[in-house]
């Protein structure tokens, strides 16, 4: 089998996969992103000189000074973004191909990442300013910036290594969150050592070999690890997981909806997939930590909002997209048993509703950068749980995607639980709030704004049974094609 | 009661199913028989409203299914794996079951035990999540499942596929005993004649989405029907 073959049966699955409509509109926006992606990472490559010699450096030392935050930008951005090159391994295994095959095609198919274009951008961008804005000779620059494409592209393989091997991620990003806030809050200047790194780079181009090295180690280290993964072994022996019980009868008090509320919890605690939500909601949580330390942010109240909206909706957001997708691998047996549709949905609702609050209470240390920040949070957080659970369900109904719980069971699962969809479907929960507070605050006075704020939100509420009518209608009326696209 | 009304399903084209009339009476022992791509699963998809009906209508108890929700208050299916829920262990995915039907705890206890048998000791008590057992076991789970809180209407999907012999004979016990009471209608689809020839009071046999043969089990002996089907199934 070659990789002509393989590539074939690629291309099928896509073109056969469901909902052909929606991924387009998906496309077009994931395009938009994408280019503006390039477009900045490029013109940084280029504008960190321009940028040293505006702060009065000297442009160059400036450049090896930053450059560590184009390369950790470029593996953040990989990290959540870049998709893994899952393949349909599990059939092809007992076939005639190799496991060469398998594995060099997903490698190569990483390789063709676009991330990957984005680094050669980013290095030609860097050969064009060295060359001609700073007239460095040819030869030094091409090396340069070749020495420096490679040193990103390397990035390919590390983040498939750092999504794969727990082992190895863990570590990592312990050692580099410590690095990062160690150089926030200026104990250490971690860009004045990585500096050298990169000046060495260019002041002895024979380091080249160094970091091709470092690139062809990564690969390698890549390809072992797919080679030895490629089994069904981790997937068919059973693998014991410590059970544990929760005693979750206070739910009981939920009267019908409580079972579903049962099962939800233990959803979101038992599967991998639904942890990472979980992990990634209390993520969301520090998110105002960003907005509320920096200086430039702090007294902006559009961006104390931005943040309240995150710190309170994360675990909405991420959880309502893939209502009722999460359900997805026992959805016929939801739809055939004893439960009106309406208190299935309402079930979920309710779960994110009860997720939005916890993260209201969770949220309560934001008191340290003052009540009136602290005020800003609940008044969004009843806005989240008034009008945005609404809106996850609604455009939740839109996405039927299937979803493997445990895709953990082989290394070629896709455990993302954030990505490029999840961006734009996020739009209208952060933008609509955003143009109200807008509106408010023009109009009125803070106080009462957020009290008009809170009022709205609770409207929200009050207007449960309309809106309910509404999605139950929604959701009937995809339900067939939800059905088949979980198929 | 059953009753199917000049049902058809046609998928681009193709009529998969075209049943002008069937009724099927409460308590009746229901067997459907048929190759490959006869209808068996499309039938039972479209009796539980999981695929819209191109044309006509099954009505189950005097619910017409893809009209009104309410069938599902007094019907149950196991018609493959995704009518379980992985990360449930067995007892869990009962008592969840159980709450649906308005069955408390302890009556699913009790209920769970009269299949001990069954279980052959591999399900009860294990603290195993359902997506660590093995299909044969995730089989057994889902069937027992289905009889829990005494559905009126039964379905189930290829049951006896994929069981050892001696759960297969202990299922057909089970079955037969529920058709015995003629209080629950029993809907078992099978490959195999001689599985749904012991259980059944009736059985149907499809054949391209149509029915070609509808035959009472107590009139004839094993080998008649045999000789019957020989030349379908």
């Amino acid at each position: 089998m070659t990789f002509k073959q393989l590539a074939n049966l690629e291309w099928k699955g896509m073109k056969r996969k469901g909902g052909m409509a929606q991924s387009i509109i998906m496309a077009i926006g994931k395009g938009y992103f994408g280019l503006c992606y390039l477009i900045i990472m490029t013109a940084m490559s280029a504008g960190l000189f321009k940028l040293a010699e505006e702060e009065g450096m000297d442009p160059f030392q400036g450049f090896f000074k930053y450059a560590v935050y184009l390369w950790l930008g470029d593996l953040v951005i990989r990290y959540f973004f870049q998709k893994m090159p899952t393949t349909l391994v599990k059939p092809l295994l007992i076939q005639n191909v190799r496991k060469k095959t398998i594995v060099n095609y997903c490698l190569t198919k990483s390789s063709l990442s676009f991330f990957n274009f984005v680094n050669l951008f980013m290095g030609g961008a860097l050969f064009l300013v060295l060359a001609l804005d700073y007239k460095v000779g040819f030869g030094t620059s091409f090396l340069f910036a070749l020495t420096f494409t490679l040193f990103l592209l390397a990035n390919n393989f590390l983040v498939q290594l750092l999504n794969h091997v727990t082992k190895f991620a863990l570590p990592f990003l312990v050692v580099f969150a410590a690095v990062l806030a160690l150089d926030f809050f200026k104990y250490v200047e971690v860009t004045a050592y990585t500096k050298y790194f990169f000046e060495a780079l260019y002041n002895y181009p024979f380091l080249i070999v160094a970091v091709a090295a470092y690139l062809i180690a990564l690969l390698v280290a890549c390809y072992r690890f797919y080679f030895k993964n490629l089994s069904l072994d981790s997937a068919v022996v059973v693998k014991k997981e410590t059970y544990k019980y929760y005693d979750l009868n206070f739910l009981n008090r939920f009267g019908t909806l409580a079972p579903f509320l049962k099962l939800d919890l233990k959803l979101l605690t038992r599967n991998k997939r639904t942890r990472m939500v979980l992990m990634m909601s209390a993520m969301f949580l520090l998110y105002g930590l960003i907005f509320f330390t920096v200086d430039m942010y702090k007294s902006n109240t559009f961006f104390t909002i931005v943040a309240a909206i995150m710190i309170t909706g994360g675990f909405m957001m991420l959880f309502g997209q893939y209502v009722p997708s999460w359900d997805s691998s026992y959805y016929p047996l939801m739809m055939t048993q004893n439960i009106p549709y309406r208190t299935y949905l309402e079930s979920k609702w309710l779960v994110m509703v009860l997720g939005t609050l916890v993260s209201i209470i969770l949220a309560s240390f934001y008191l340290f950068f003052g009540l009136q920040t602290y005020l800003i949070i609940v008044a969004v957080g009843f806005y989240n749980i008034g009008w945005n659970c609404y809106l996850s369900l609604i455009t939740g109904a839109f996405v039927r995607s299937k979803i493997d719980l445990s895709s953990n069971k082989n290394a070629f699962g896709d455990t993302k639980a954030f990505n490029v969809q999840t961006l734009l479907l996020s739009i209208p929960t952060i933008a609509i709030p955003m143009l109200l507070y807008f509106v408010l605050t023009k109009l009125l006075p803070f106080n009462t704004a957020m009290i008009v704020f809170v009022a709205i939100g609770l409207a929200g509420i009050l207007l449960k049974k309309p809106m309910f009518n509404l999605i139950e209608n929604l959701y009937k009326s995809q339900k067939y094609k939800t059905i088949k696209a979980y198929k | 009661m059953i009753q199917v009304e000049n049902l058809k399903k046609i998928y681009d084209g193709n009529t998969v199913l075209d049943i002008q009339g069937l009724e099927i009476p409460i308590g009746e022992s229901f067997g459907l028989v048929g190759n490959n791509g006869a209808g068996k699963t499309t039938f039972f998809s479209l009796l539980l409203d999981l695929i819209e009906p191109t044309q006509g209508f099954i009505k189950n108890n005097n619910v017409i299914v893809n009209k009104n929700e309410d069938w599902k208050t007094f019907t149950t299916a196991f018609l493959d794996d995704s009518f379980l829920i992985g990360y449930l262990t067995c007892e869990e995915y009962f008592y969840f079951l159980g709450e649906l039907r308005n069955q408390a705890k302890q009556q699913v206890d009790a209920f769970l035990l009269t299949y001990a048998d069954f279980f052959n000791n591999e399900i009860l008590g294990k603290n195993k999540f359902i997506r660590d057992l093995s299909k044969g076991n995730q089989k057994k789970v889902g069937i027992i499942g289905t009889l829990i809180g005494n559905p009126k209407v039964v379905i189930l999907d290829e049951p006896f596929a994929n069981l050892d012999p001696t759960t297969q004979i202990r299922l057909k016990k089970i079955l037969r005993n529920i058709a015995d009471t003629k209080q629950t209608t029993l809907l078992v689809s099978s490959h195999d004649l001689n599985h749904t020839f012991e259980i059944s009071d009736r059985i149907v046999c499809f054949e391209r989405g149509r029915i070609i043969k509808d035959i009472d089990t107590k009139q004839y002996s094993f080998e008649e029907l045999t000789s019957f089907f020989d030349v379908v199934v």
